[in-house]
């Protein structure tokens, strides 16, 4: 039996699959879309930068890592340089307590 | 004759139509490069996601690295840029190990190759096995899969596998509607 290389066998798969992918419908696509019972704006919010498109999960609880302003991922706070990050108001905790505490 | 070179202005044209050509997108197109994306990502290392593939796209074919040949549409364009990221990522990465490729193929995978190392293997064969997955329980779904594996053509696909021309394009169909079903599902990467 013939032995095929694994990544040729997968490019050729890809290739095909993106061939049918490109020339599909855009009834088929809109078909599918609906089928989803989300609007084509929330399905694409994960997917495009550029795009002004606000997340499906944007205001959630816990949402931080997500939320986008003008379409662009913020951030995290870990990944800020200094000089740019204004303290956040729970640090005050850290500071020593006046007049001395325990 | 010498073909002609592209003058500053002409690359700034061309980046200028780009950005209109993708500011004019169709929702329904954009959920097609969403669905290609993700298909390409079969295959790529677990750290690079296919929105980062999308995004990269983008970005080269906004920042003039990659111009749209004449007559090929927009999405066609990106999604061979999503193709040749895909790959370039593994030469980067065998290159990065010191193994040096010699083949000067810059798109999909090729005879001529040098082998894939077992990392790149691993991940192959995971991307085929989930590819598998997706078209399983459809047994002409994956006698087309290994047809399309094999090389074959469809009609060879066809009689090998003792397929109707019905039921090669209803299954192609078929197989069409689950990748689009998986490729434009929301999901954060």
């Amino acid at each position: 039996m013939k032995t095929i290389r694994s990544d040729l066998a997968l490019s050729r798969i890809l290739d095909a699959l993106e061939a049918d992918l490109l020339a599909v419908s855009a009834d088929e696509i809109q078909a599918v879309a609906a089928e989803t019972g989300m609007s084509a704006k929330a399905l694409l919010s994960d997917s495009l930068g550029f795009m002004k498109i606000p997340s499906p999960l944007e205001g959630e609880v816990g949402d931080a890592e997500h939320r986008r302003v003008g379409g662009m991922v913020q951030p995290s706070r870990r990944d800020r340089k200094g000089g740019d990050s204004t303290p956040h108001p729970d640090l005050r905790s850290d500071l020593p307590l006046k007049g001395g505490g325990a | 004759m010498q073909p002609r070179r592209r003058s500053e202005q002409d690359t700034e044209d061309a980046v200028a139509e780009m950005a209109r050509a993708l500011a004019g997108l169709s929702q329904t197109d954009m959920l097609r490069l969403k669905a290609i994306a993700r298909l390409r990502a079969h295959g790529l290392p677990s750290d690079a996601s296919w929105s980062d593939l999308l995004n990269e796209a983008i970005a080269r074919a906004l920042d003039g690295t990659r111009q749209c040949p004449e007559g090929i549409g927009v999405v066609a364009f990106l999604a061979g840029i999503m193709r040749r990221l895909a790959s370039e990522h593994w030469r980067r990465l065998r290159r990065e190990a010191g193994i040096f490729d010699l083949s000067g193929a810059d798109d999909g995978a090729d005879a001529t190759d040098p082998a894939p190392d077992p990392e790149r293997n691993l991940v192959i064969l995971q991307a085929l096995a989930a590819l598998d997955q997706l078209f399983a329980g459809d047994l002409a779904a994956s006698q087309i899969l290994a047809g399309l594996a094999a090389g074959l053509s469809a009609k060879e696909i066809r009689e090998t596998y003792g397929l109707s021309e019905t039921d090669y394009d209803s299954t192609r169909k078929r197989m069409r509607r689950l990748l689009l079903r998986q490729g434009i599902a929301w999901r954060h990467p």
